[in-house]
């Protein structure tokens, strides 16, 4: 179906206000854009975006859209790594950057927030009130609370400890693929028992419709104390996760690794000396801070069974901050020197170690490129471990880098299978969708179109990520 | 809605490369406009260490009523024919207009003398009188780099370079950032040895602050708060120099939240191309300061004037430091 | 295109390549924050608009020069970009990519040469 951009452009216009509609080429280019390595291709380019400043007109546009079978891609921060920010059908990109409302009410023990607002700015407005934002992506200062709420991700946070951002969710504003507002879960802190589709809608990476408003309880600040530990090898980590769990220890909130490569170039980055091995970063919660150095001190005697090469409590201040920097932007610092191609393995915790063997030999073992590095960092806690594999130059054809991302993608998914998990930070759509059908039966993946089909029938909303297209 | 702006653009480039050639001035003007601050002064012409103000704060009265037109008259511009038209009349009324209508920026203009004359009165009572070049004095080119103009920088830097050799100082004392970016971090990959020492004034009295609080009379307030410009904090790295100099002044510096090298943008630099926008920027830079102080020090002349802009809608005053500088060496406050 | 013009797009795409569409020079940048948000006047938006001109993807077009052009040149991206992002110059490759397309609005052309 052909498209005049310049009347979408004026029609969208008639909804939001001709100054929040871009069709310009550099404006579609760069909305679609993504983390993805491979050149964008004509199919990601929108005709339009469009920035509507409230659910109702969010509403209009999907009405729009329904009627001419335009499809439409929401817009969040853009920062997915599984290829969820990258439109996947040519139509209209909706951005959500607009919706910027923060309301607290500690009298109610909630807050709301509009999906377009980032995180950082979140989590500072929510500081005053000692609250807790229980979502840590590393990338906090763009990633948006409508995203990570659409995409439910624990990234930093261990699931064990802090739960996901779901569990604190007590309602939402959405807007359906056809074009109805509706509301979900409740205003009081007991949250609705039942059929109650704020469950529904958390985690729907857009698929089955567009969160415009999200309300959070008021989770009290834990008070933390943190903890380092150098290990001479990533398997002797692995090792300390996996009792930790079999003895039943009450898991930090955060326990992130860095192995012997990520840990020297993170370390070198934000200009600390060079580590011994690989490293433990840790963050013990605790209600009070009496309890917290209590929990702290005998979580270091067990981290000390396992010989580390040091283990220290790290008081906060610039020290903590940059070694937590290294960790948060290892993925930053090691694509400074090459290019890198990830994964998310989140094995049953038990297995834990012989899933870091299989993804360390099938990177190193890639059909797609010869010789590339393994390299690794993660939420180990969690457990995820994000294998890599990378390659110390940016001069690889786009189609090589599509090659050695599908590659990685497949082989990783595969291990997740063997061993039971299925991710916990990256969605399950888009290019996790062959794990998705893989992993789960073949009636769970119908299940979902057949929902699909029920919502949105002329399948306009996010067209391309259920399907796993690119 | 994107504004016009390829004709826009090549009309700045255009204007600002005949401006230059006809006279080495980027307004276009002949008549030396840039040493009227200095009357009285009786600089030496000639010295070891010289003051620079590349014309900064002096352009300001014309940069306001400039900015304004071309804002007008930007519709106008955004044409081809209706800009080759207006360019053949800058030449000829250009000067004129500009003249008449900067006589309505009288603050400005009062602002940026007691600034330099302020910043002249310090320098001299640390380091003793600097020289001046008076109408020798060139402009040092930096909206041309700016804009990308190199073949047209280049040209200008060798002029700019030949008379500070000329004028034999070993040690170059610029009053605004701007210029001493220029001077020290440009001019040099355009003028293989070209190697002046060039510093902000501010790192000059920073070295001396006892004695600049010993001279210092009454103030006209007790306290501020600290914009830093981009171009100090980011690109030269000076930050605890402006603080230092306003502790010497007897006043508490107070800091906005976004401050030394995290600092937040005027708008200035897009103000002559995108005023609306530039306008908004300011305009959100002026609610944070207003937040913290009502009296907003600046240590450059384009932040003074981007922000000054809004000093009525925040109740705000904005002062050049070298204004604070003036109140507190050449008392009364000089006219 | 000259010698020189050529030196300028070739060091450009390499460090234009350097971008991993991290997306933290966004949220700092002021033509960003006072445009609601609009993505293409980011930091991050630039230097997709330049390599993609570089490629030959995009065009010298209104749009194009609107988001070069407002660029403030403040380099406040570059704080977040070398503390944890690419570590790029992100307003020298800017400003380079203003000195690479000069002669085009010299000229009064309108097409990358």
């Amino acid at each position: 179906m052909r498209i005049n951009s310049k009347g979408l452009a004026k029609d969208l216009g008639r909804i939001v206000g001709q100054e929040y509609v871009f069709n310009d080429a550099p404006t579609n280019l760069v909305y679609a854009k993504d983390v993805m390595p491979y050149d964008l291709e004509e199919h990601n380019l929108p005709y339009a975006v469009v920035r509507p400043g409230d659910s109702g007109q969010v509403a209009e546009v999907l009405r729009y859209a329904n009627q001419r079978e335009i499809p439409v891609h929401t817009h969040g921060s853009g920062t997915s790594l599984v290829g969820l920010a990258r439109p996947k059908a040519r139509g209209i990109v909706l951005d959500t950057a607009r919706f910027q409302d923060i309301a607290i009410y500690p009298e109610r023990g909630y807050f709301e927030a509009g999906a377009g607002v980032h995180l950082a700015k979140l989590r500072k407005a929510l500081a005053p009130y000692r609250a807790l934002l229980p979502v840590f992506p590393g990338s906090e200062p763009v990633a948006t609370i409508g995203g990570a709420i659409a995409v439910n991700t624990s990234a930093h946070a261990v699931d064990s400890a802090l739960g996901k951002p779901g569990d604190y969710v007590l309602g939402l504003e959405v807007v359906l693929p056809s074009g109805e507002v509706i509301e979900t879960g409740t205003h009081s802190l007991r949250r609705p028992a039942g059929v109650e589709l704020t469950k529904f809608m958390v985690g729907s990476e857009g698929v089955f419709g567009i969160i415009t408003r999200v309300r959070m309880r008021l989770a009290p600040l834990p008070a933390t104390t943190n903890i380092v530990a150098t290990f001479s090898k990533t398997e002797d980590i692995l090792a300390v996760v996996m009792e930790m769990y079999r003895r039943g220890i009450s898991p930090p909130m955060f326990f992130e690794y860095l192995d012997e490569s990520s840990a020297r170039i993170g370390y070198s980055a934000v200009g600390l000396p060079e580590p011994a091995g690989a490293v433990a970063i840790i963050t013990m919660h605790s209600d009070n801070s009496v309890g917290c150095r209590d929990k702290s001190e005998r979580f270091l005697e067990f981290l000390k069974e396992a010989d580390p090469i040091d283990a220290k409590i790290l008081g906060p201040g610039l020290e903590w901050d940059q070694i937590w920097g290294s960790r948060a932007e290892a993925g930053n610092y090691v694509y400074r020197q090459g290019s890198t191609f990830g994964s998310e393995v989140t094995p049953r915790v038990d297995k834990l170690l012989d899933a870091f063997i299989d993804t360390k030999d099938f990177i190193l073992n890639l059909e797609s490129y010869a010789g590339p590095q393994f390299i690794s960092f993660g939420h180990i806690g969690a457990p995820t471990l994000h294998g890599y594999a990378f390659i110390p130059t940016k001069d690889i054809p786009s189609q090589v880098k599509k090659a050695i991302t599908l590659e990685v993608r497949q082989k990783s998914e595969n291990i997740n299978i063997k061993y039971g998990g299925c991710g916990g930070e990256w969605g399950l759509t888009a290019q996790r969708i062959d794990f998705l059908k893989a992993r789960y039966q073949p009636a769970y993946y119908q299940l979902l179109l057949n929902l699909k089909k029920a919502l949105d029938p002329t399948n306009i909303l996010n067209r391309g990520n259920l399907e796993g297209w690119l | 809605m994107i504004p016009k702006s390829r004709n826009l653009v090549r009309e700045l480039f255009s204007l600002m490369a005949q401006n230059l050639a006809a006279g080495g001035d980027p307004l276009g003007f002949r008549q030396a406009y840039w040493t009227g601050w200095a009357e009285g002064l009786n600089l030496p012409r000639q010295g070891e260490a010289l003051l620079f103000t590349a014309r900064m704060y002096q352009m300001l009265p014309y940069v306001t009523q400039t900015t304004k037109l071309v804002d007008r008259t930007r519709s106008l511009l955004s044409r081809p024919a209706l800009a080759t038209l207006a360019k053949a009349g800058n030449l000829l009324a250009g000067e004129k207009i500009l003249r008449h209508l900067a006589g309505r920026e009288q603050e400005i203009e009062k602002r940026g003398r007691n600034a330099l004359r302020g910043i002249a009165a310090a320098l001299a009572l640390v380091s003793g009188p600097p020289a001046y070049l008076y109408e020798k004095e060139p402009y040092s080119g930096v909206l041309l780099h700016d804009l990308g103009l190199e073949d047209v920088v280049k040209a200008h830097a060798e002029k700019v370079a030949r008379v500070l050799h000329e004028a034999g100082s070993s040690r170059i004392m610029a009053t605004d950032p701007h210029t001493v970016y220029m001077l020290g971090q440009i001019m040099p990959g355009y003028i293989p040895g070209f190697k002046a020492q060039v510093q902000h004034y501010t790192e000059v009295l920073a070295r001396e602050p006892q004695r600049l609080a010993q001279a210092m009379g009454p103030m006209p307030l007790e306290e501020v708060v600290v914009h830093d410009s981009c171009q100090m904090a980011r690109d030269l790295g000076l930050v605890s120099q402006v603080r230092e100099v306003v502790q010497a002044l007897g006043l508490r510096a107070k800091e906005p939240e976004h401050c030394g090298r995290d600092t937040a943008c005027c708008g200035g630099p897009i103000e002559f191309a995108y005023a609306e926008l530039s306008d908004r920027i300011s305009r959100m830079r002026a609610a944070d300061l207003s937040d913290q102080c009502k009296n907003v020090v600046v240590t450059c002349p384009i932040c003074l004037i981007n922000l000054a802009k809004h000093e009525q809608e925040f109740g705000l005053r904005v002062w050049d430091l070298g204004e604070l500088l003036n109140a507190g060496l050449n008392r009364p406050l000089a006219d | 295109m000259s010698a020189r013009q050529a030196d300028l797009k070739s060091a450009l795409l390499a460090e234009v390549a350097k971008c991993r569409a991290c997306r933290f020079c966004v949220d700092v940048c002021p033509t960003y924050q006072v445009s609601a948000g609009v993505e293409a006047l980011s930091s991050y938006g630039r230097i997709q608009i330049i390599k993609h001109l570089l490629m030959g993807v995009l065009e010298l077009d209104e749009g194009l020069t609107y988001a070069l052009y407002t660029c403030l040149q403040c380099r406040r991206c570059e704080n977040v970009c070398k503390s944890k992002g690419q570590n790029i110059e992100i307003c020298e490759v800017i400003h380079n990519a203003r000195a690479f397309l000069a002669p085009n609005y010299q000229k009064g052309g309108g097409r990358d040469s």
